[in-house]
């Protein structure tokens, strides 16, 4: 076993027992050796339901989530070989978040709730359908990212204006709560919308590796090793709307996992864009679920939502890391 | 006898022409200079003949088939490329860029057999930069990266190698060095096409020059008889000094005009 692999083995382990520690954490408190006998038995006392029904989906789904993001970070920043790049600038998150606001500020929500993730995916899939045009006719890494903020700023500003001209404080407050990222209360239908469209994402961007390696010394020296450079792209960034997309479909935007797990990761790990993406995936998953166990100690008033932790946590080590890797970076 | 034949290549990029009916022929065995004042076209030509640019008009046939009929790795184990300036975007160790070079022979998800390993191994012992093994390569300077990226194209192990200013950035010695490293890739039975712009070089490398100017290609063959003072005149605009020294052949530049305005 290789370096590589014990360190993909440890992240894992940590990993799973964090899972853990949030299974038995929370109003009621359930010892771990219950935890396990809950998820397998098919009981119906109030701690068997605990676990499979309330916490369960929420820990399946914060794993789900926080592997989507780390991965699509680590891969789009590999793509466009910028250390500042996430699903964030490229727009996904915020016409993502744009797609879920409409739903709430239409009233489709109160419908029924599953609109909130449908239109917040379509948001997705509109913004990576224009991406992918405009990278098809200009390749250059400068373009997509410059698009990828303009699309963000446009979402934002339909957003604000959407909240602007709301007639009900009760909706504004429901859009920004959205807005902020939860894991609260998901249930087993989340995670089965979710779940196809993050696998699917995964699949496209897992086998990228090699071509991410050969981008490290420049588009055109990667496309003489024999890097089909075009599919690459679309891989990876249909990839990342898919994950990224179903994941702010059913939790709202959790900002700075996508920016900071890959950097962790490279000065962990490695610097190879390849040897990035699977511990990113296993990382960002570890920091979600201990990020949402985070949420969940008592507060006064309204419970913390797992955007806010995540930012707070993240914004101060992304700066940390890159006046730490600034030298190398250059 | 393998060969790489670029035939009639013509590109235009918006309504520029960047290239107009230039045709090519390297054969294994021998080291071609592509040689010509800036903005004649020569880089242009290399990416066309890569695959990197396609042309407007104009085939490039390696060993009788069109390169774009074959499939993208294998094209990239007949032909490497070492590209001008060799940027690099992440602080990867020289290895692990080198390793890149292997990646032609490499499916998405194979890991790299014994035999890569050896090929990476000699290539890195061939370009001087096995002691730089562990060094990220954003730390390293011009010259041993410029080396780094030359062992990565010739781990590839491509019969083909085409080098855009390989020399550029690289003292003297190693200069000379790398120059040897692609003769003795060329006469070993592989093939080479170098852009250089030390004439010298040019006439004590290679087998044969082909001579650029505005997108055309002027005129090819034996290095004596395209750095003939009519060319350099009308081409480069310059007139040259030539000796000899142990069997060898000089040349150095003077500005033409100088020498036109003493006589008048």
């Amino acid at each position: 076993m290789s370096r590589y692999h014990i360190q993909m083995a440890a992240l894992s382990i940590l990993t799973i027992l964090a899972a853990l520690m949030s299974l038995s954490y929370g109003r009621t408190d359930i010892p771990m050796v219950d935890i396990l006998g809950a998820i397998f038995s098919s009981g119906d006392d109030t701690i068997n339901i605990i676990v499979r029904e309330l916490r369960l989906p929420r820990v399946i789904l914060g794993i789900l989530v926080g592997a989507s993001l780390g991965l699509s970070g680590a891969a789009l920043q590999g793509v466009l070989r910028n250390p500042l790049a996430d699903p964030g600038v490229i727009g996904v998150t915020a016409s993502a978040s744009l797609g879920a606001v409409l739903a709430i500020h239409l009233g489709l929500a109160s419908l029924w709730p599953m609109f909130v993730p449908v239109l917040a995916m379509t948001g997705a899939m509109i913004t990576t359908a224009f991406l992918l045009y405009v990278s098809n006719r200009d390749t250059s890494v400068l373009t997509l990212i410059l698009i990828g903020i303009g699309i963000s700023s446009l979402a934002v500003a339909i957003i604000s204006l959407i909240m602007n001209m709301s007639a009900t404080p009760m909706s504004i407050r429901d859009m920004i709560m959205w807005m902020l990222g939860s894991l609260e209360n998901r249930t087993t239908t989340d995670v089965i919308l979710a779940l196809p469209f993050i696998l699917l994402g995964w699949v496209a961007v897992m086998g990228t590796g090699q071509g991410l390696n050969a981008l490290s010394v420049g588009e055109e020296s990667a496309a003489t090793m024999g890097i089909n450079i075009k599919q690459l792209k679309m891989r990876v960034v249909i990839g990342s709307a898919l994950s990224v997309g179903a994941a702010v479909a059913v939790c709202g935007s959790i900002g700075f996992v996508g920016l900071v797990v890959p950097h962790m990761v490279r000065g962990l790990i490695s610097q190879e864009p390849s040897r990035i993406l699977l511990p990113s995936a296993i990382l960002g998953a570890l920091v979600i679920t201990l990020a949402d166990i985070l949420t969940r100690l008592p507060t006064p008033g309204t419970p913390l939502r797992l955007g806010v932790v995540t930012a707070l946590i993240g914004a101060p080590a992304f700066i940390y890391i890159i006046l730490k890797t600034r030298d190398s970076m250059r | 006898m393998t060969s790489l034949i670029a035939e009639g290549i013509s590109l235009n990029i918006k309504t520029a022409r960047i290239l107009d009916d230039v045709s090519l022929r390297v054969k294994s065995g021998e080291i071609i200079g592509l040689i010509g004042p800036n903005g004649a076209g020569k880089s242009s030509l290399l990416k066309c003949i890569l695959g990197l640019n396609a042309p407007t008009s104009g085939q490039v046939m390696l060993d009788g088939i069109d390169i774009n009929n074959m499939d993208l790795k294998e094209r990239a184990r007949q032909m490497a490329y070492a590209a001008q300036g060799a940027p690099a975007h992440w602080p990867l160790t020289a290895l692990s860029t080198v390793n890149l070079g292997r990646v032609p022979h490499l499916s998405p998800w194979q890991e790299m057999s014994a035999e890569d390993k050896l090929a990476v191994a000699d290539a890195m012992e061939l370009a001087d930069c096995t002691h730089l093994r562990g060094r990220s390569i954003t730390t390293l300077s011009g010259g041993e990266r410029a080396r780094v990226m030359l062992a990565r194209v010739m781990a590839t192990g491509a019969p083909f190698i085409l080098a855009d200013e390989p020399v550029a950035s690289l003292d003297p010695a190693h200069q000379l060095q790398v120059m040897d490293i692609l003769r003795g890739h060329a006469h070993g039975g592989g093939a080479c096409l170098v852009v250089l712009h030390d004439l010298s070089l040019a006439q004590r490398y290679c087998d044969r020059l082909a001579l650029m100017d505005g997108g055309k290609m002027i005129a090819q063959g034996a290095t004596s008889s395209i750095l003939s003072d009519g060319y350099l005149a009308d081409v480069f605009g310059i007139k040259v000094s030539r000796w000899e020294n142990s069997g060898q052949s000089f040349i150095a530049p003077h500005k033409l005009n100088e020498h036109t305005k003493n006589q008048t």
